[in-house]
């Protein structure tokens, strides 16, 4: 048994010996302390009121991404610094001559960096303390930030080191032990994390994303696990939320898991590492082999893929050619690396063939779909619901209550629809990809997510022809299911709306409702939509549109989850069939709208369109008063951007504006029609 | 007593220690020889508990070395290339030290320290190369250790230095129980201070014995028979080496003095001398027996 006094002047003379470093840790400390004390006076100089001031500063107490770097950071240098005796021979026969237990050496190393860590973060967090109580803003909140920052930020430090450290342990050279801490911390989440969507986003035609595919894959690398830890949840920026703890439970439980799992690993590796192996490479030789070939399959796999895209996905087979080059540079490299010699590139020619024959079959197995992904079409009885989402409706900003998808027998409609989806998926991906513009008109991708009973989700992406379109909708259009996974406003809280706006010939307007208007206009609004079938829907123009502001659910989970604290805005159609809406807005809310075009005075028509082959917008102008008149009842007002949901009635070939006279003189206005009126339009003049 | 029982040591595909029984008496001056890569500083580094034998174990006066502080503090390995901690002066390096060798003699130091004209309050990285190796055997001398680990200690030292250092580790040997184990590519430098010779080579140890008993019982004679002489050299003496020139005979053999001079007088020669050995010459003798050419290993 070592004796305390030994153990103990191990210890001093380990802290004496790394004073550089120690240094180096507290003066970043200390900068951090004039960043608060800067913050601090920042928000006691504004001239806002008290509880925001103190709001402000209990904010300041929270864990941040600044400090988490910044106990990355020290863990990075404080494990570089005790570790790296071990990859120096004379200091490993110093330390490993001297009468003390190989596992004391370690305690001694990982406790006086927890020290050198610990001390001044604890300083920090009591100088903190002490500003805020300074100023008159210390609190119990801002006590528990305080907390859960020195929590977190030891979880940190300590996931980090370990890491840092096991780098260091497994590898004989300081550079190379840096390359190990980055192949720790870039593996998971990048290699393994990005590899599936990459082959699937190449290889199959109907694969969309999602996020809980790779989400996983970040709670295996100390530097991904950091950032979900201090991440705050963007969608609730608007309400100025930051870190809570609630929302961290499972990183700090998976912090503590690795945390405990990092130790045993150093604390095994230490205790059988080989004192030779200081200087070399790698200190587990019987391992490289593993570690070559780990890195070696998704490597090659990416420079397959990567040389790929840069032929702009014109040619597969350069998969095949950047496979074999990626494996073979790759295997090279690090042979080079683990020998200390260029010479190194050609050694182990048969796992360098063994690594680029599983990441082949790895390609092979996305490129020939052997796992069926593209044809996967669940059985009706394994299914609980199907979650269309039309591309004319949804861009993904669904801000109503959770997607139920369609149930029973417009889910066995849907279903017989999707066999020929399925079949001719290649084909008309092929046509809206490949073809020319009226051979594509009207295909659109379509998203279903197939919601199975046994709780998994899957989502398919297919390009449908507009036949098949028509012949979805007709399934799915007119039930209540489908309208409220669509249009947000069924199942929404009203109250996250901070505008409605109405547009209608040829005019905008903001309106000013009470809460009471308000929920009367959506309610008669959603009794008239309940109402719409798709036969009306497919053959009529809205005359007018709402446009309703919003801000973002607090419970949602989708696609606006990166933006932070945006709002977003949804367009609504009027039709002409939506009598009560249009009575509401007419008799209780004074709007006096017009639904038709037929009354106003239009001097002139402009077409124009973009010609690709020249680049150049093209047009011609109508004066024809009497041709104009004849179409003018067809013309809806609006703007090309206003279109989302009703691409399949109008026809965007050509974007039109006519001059209309007002009281103030003329007027340009963005008008659009359906496509028999455009081909009429078209016969009147020649683009120039 | 230090016994090696069946310690190999590979690095990756190359083998460093092969297979090697030996046993070192206490209070023995251990001297290991051998060419570079003989395995000399690894073996040593073995005994240290630096390095974790792939085979067989290391004990000392019974106990296994191997990450065993008690028997660490009865040893003291010096490098062939100390390390010092850095900014450190040698009076650092022994307060250092002196906490895990408890029986550390610090007048003894500070007198060593004078006498080799060492400054203790300078920092050690301005010494030179050969003071630095000064201070390691100072250091490790003045640990008041029984086993001395000394790994191509006495290079890069001036013969005076070194005829110092041999003359103190003698006396340390007399006066207390050490037992210093040398590692050195040199024969010349373990002749005149060793007891006891192991000779490693490719891993393996070729030869180890006693010097007295390798001095004292190996001879070289030459002698001269008359004309007529009928002798079979062969069956009376064992002889290592035989060469004729003329008449005159030059024979190495195993055997004591005594034994030669009485075969001698019995053969009666015109003439005979007895001459004693060099331990190079006993070296050679040795190694050619077993089939080796020592010239080419240790020099």
């Amino acid at each position: 048994m070592t004796s305390k006094r030994s153990y103990i002047n191990l210890r001093r003379e380990n802290i004496k010996h790394r004073i550089g470093m120690i240094l180096i840790t507290f003066f970043f400390f200390f900068l951090s302390m004039l960043a608060y004390l800067m913050s601090v006076q920042n928000i006691c100089g504004r001239d806002i009121k008290g509880e925001e001031i103190m709001k402000g500063i209990t904010d300041l107490s929270r864990p941040e991404p600044g400090f988490g770097i910044l106990s990355m950071g020290a863990a990075v240098l404080l494990a570089i610094s005790s570790f790296r005796y071990l990859h120096s021979k004379t200091e490993v026969d110093f330390y490993h001559s001297l009468p003390i237990r190989r596992r004391e050496i370690l305690y001694i190393l990982l406790s006086n960096d927890t020290v050198l860590f610990v001390v001044p973060l604890a300083f920090v967090l009591v100088f903190r303390c002490a500003v805020a109580a300074a100023v008159g803003y210390f609190s119990r909140s801002f006590l528990a930030g305080s907390f859960w920052s020195a929590v977190c930020y030891t979880a940190i430090f300590a996931i980090t080191y370990l890491t840092m450290s096991l780098a260091m342990m497994m590898t004989g050279n300081n550079f190379i032990g840096l390359l190990g801490f980055c192949v720790f911390a870039g593996y998971s989440p990048f290699a393994l994390g990005m590899l599936y969507p990459s082959l699937a986003s190449t290889f199959f035609e109907t694969y969309c994303g999602t996020e809980t595919q790779t989400g996983i894959f970040n709670y295996f690398s100390p530097v991904s696990l950091t950032n979900l830890l201090l991440s705050v949840d963007n969608r609730l920026w608007r309400d100025n939320r930051l870190w809570r703890w609630e929302e961290h439970v499972a990183h700090l439980a998976a912090m503590g898991v690795w945390i405990i799992v990092l130790l045993t690993i150093n604390y095994l590796l230490f205790e059988r590492r080989a004192s030779e192996m200081a200087g070399k490479a790698m200190a587990f030789p019987k391992w490289n082999p593993i570690i070559r070939f780990l890195l070696v399959v998704p490597a090659a796999v990416y420079v397959g893929l990567g040389l790929y895209a840069v032929s702009f996905t014109s040619f597969k087979p350069w998969i095949i050619a950047g496979v074999v080059i990626g494996g073979f540079f790759v295997h090279g490299v690090i042979e080079c690396i683990y020998q200390f010699d260029v010479r190194g590139l050609w050694s182990n020619k048969r796992q360098m063939l063994a690594s680029i024959a599983v990441s082949f079959l790895i390609v092979g197995f996305f490129w020939l779909d052997l796992s069926g992904f593209d044809q996967y079409c669940p059985k009706e009885e394994e299914l609980a619901s199907v979650v269309v989402d039309s591309p004319y409706v949804s861009d993904g900003s669904f801000w109503g209550k959770e997607r139920k998808g369609v149930t029973g027998e417009t889910m066995t409609g849907t279903l017989a629809v999707l066999d020929d989806i399925i079949r001719e998926n290649d084909q008309n991906k092929d046509i809206l990809t490949n073809g020319v513009p009226d051979q594509s008109r009207g295909f659109s991708c379509y998203t279903f997510t197939y919601r199975l009973k046994n709780g998994k989700e899957a989502r398919r992406e297919y390009v449908l022809s507009p036949k098949l379109q028509d012949e979805l909708m007709e399934q799915v259009f007119d039930t209540m299911e489908y309208k409220k996974d669509t249009y947000s406003l069924y199942t929404a809280d009203w109250s996250l709306v901070t505008d409605v706006e109405v547009s209608y010939p040829v005019c905008t307007e903001t309106l000013d409702l009470t809460k009471e208007q308000r929920s009367e206009l959506f309610r008669i609004y959603l009794e008239d939509h309940a109402g719409l079938d798709y036969k009306t829907a497919g053959n009529t123009l809205p005359f007018g549109q709402f446009s309703i502001s919003h801000k973002l659910n607090l419970s949602d989970d989708d696609y606006y989850s990166g933006i932070g604290g945006a709002e977003t805005s949804e367009a609504y159609h009027i039709y002409p069939s939506f009598k009560k809406t249009i009575k509401y807005l007419k008799e209780e809310l004074g709007v006096d709208v017009q639904t038709s075009m037929k009354d106003i005075e239009i001097t002139s028509l402009t077409a124009s369109r973009y010609q690709e082959s020249t680049e150049q917008w093209e047009s011609f102008d109508i004066y024809d008063e009497e041709f104009i008149s004849s179409i003018k009842e067809k013309l809806c007002y609006g703007d090309v951007l206003w279109l989302s949901g009703i691409e399949q009635v109008v026809d965007t070939s050509i974007d039109i504006s006519v001059t209309i006279k007002t009281e103030s003189g003329e007027e340009i206005c963005g008008v659009y029609t359906d496509a028999e009126t455009v081909e009429k339009i078209k016969q009147q003049g020649t683009f120039e | 007593m230090i016994e090696i029982k069946q310690v190999s040591k590979s690095f990756e595909k190359i083998e460093a220690v092969k297979d090697i029984d030996l046993k070192i008496r206490s209070q023995y001056i251990f001297g290991m020889l051998g060419t570079n890569g003989a395995g000399k500083s690894t073996l040593l580094r073995m005994m240290a508990g630096i390095l974790m034998p792939g085979q067989g174990e290391i004990l000392i006066d019974g106990q296994n070395v191997w990450d065993n502080p008690e028997v660490k503090k009865r040893c003291f390995y010096i490098s062939d290339e100390q390390f010092f901690f850095p900014n450190a002066t040698a009076k650092d390096m022994v307060t250092f030290y002196g906490r895990y060798y408890t029986k550390f003699d610090y007048p003894r130091f500070e007198e060593l320290l004078n006498k080799f004209g060492l400054d203790g309050d300078r920092k050690i990285q301005t010494y030179s190369k050969g003071m630095k190796k000064q201070l390691s055997i100072l250091i490790g001398l003045c640990a008041n250790v029984s086993y001395l680990f000394c790994d191509e200690t006495f290079d890069g030292l001036d013969p005076v230095m070194r005829q110092g250092i041999k003359s103190i580790l003698a006396k340390e040997i007399d006066e207390r129980e050490l037992t210093p184990v040398i590692a050195s590519h040199n024969l010349r430098e373990l002749e005149d201070i060793c007891d006891h010779i192991g000779l490693l080579h490719k891993g393996g140890v070729l030869l180890s014995k006693e010097l007295s008993d390798l001095k004292c019982n190996m001879h070289k004679i030459q002698c001269v028979f008359p004309e007529d002489a009928k002798i079979s050299l062969y069956k009376l003496f064992s002889i290592l080496q035989l060469k004729q020139k003329g008449r005159l005979i030059s024979m190495t053999v195993r055997e004591s003095e005594e034994d030669i001079r009485k075969k001698m007088e019995d053969l009666c020669p015109v003439y005979y001398e007895i001459l004693p050995l060099s331990l190079e010459e006993i070296f050679i003798s040795e190694t050619e027996v077993v089939g080796y050419d020592i010239k080419t290993l240790i020099y």
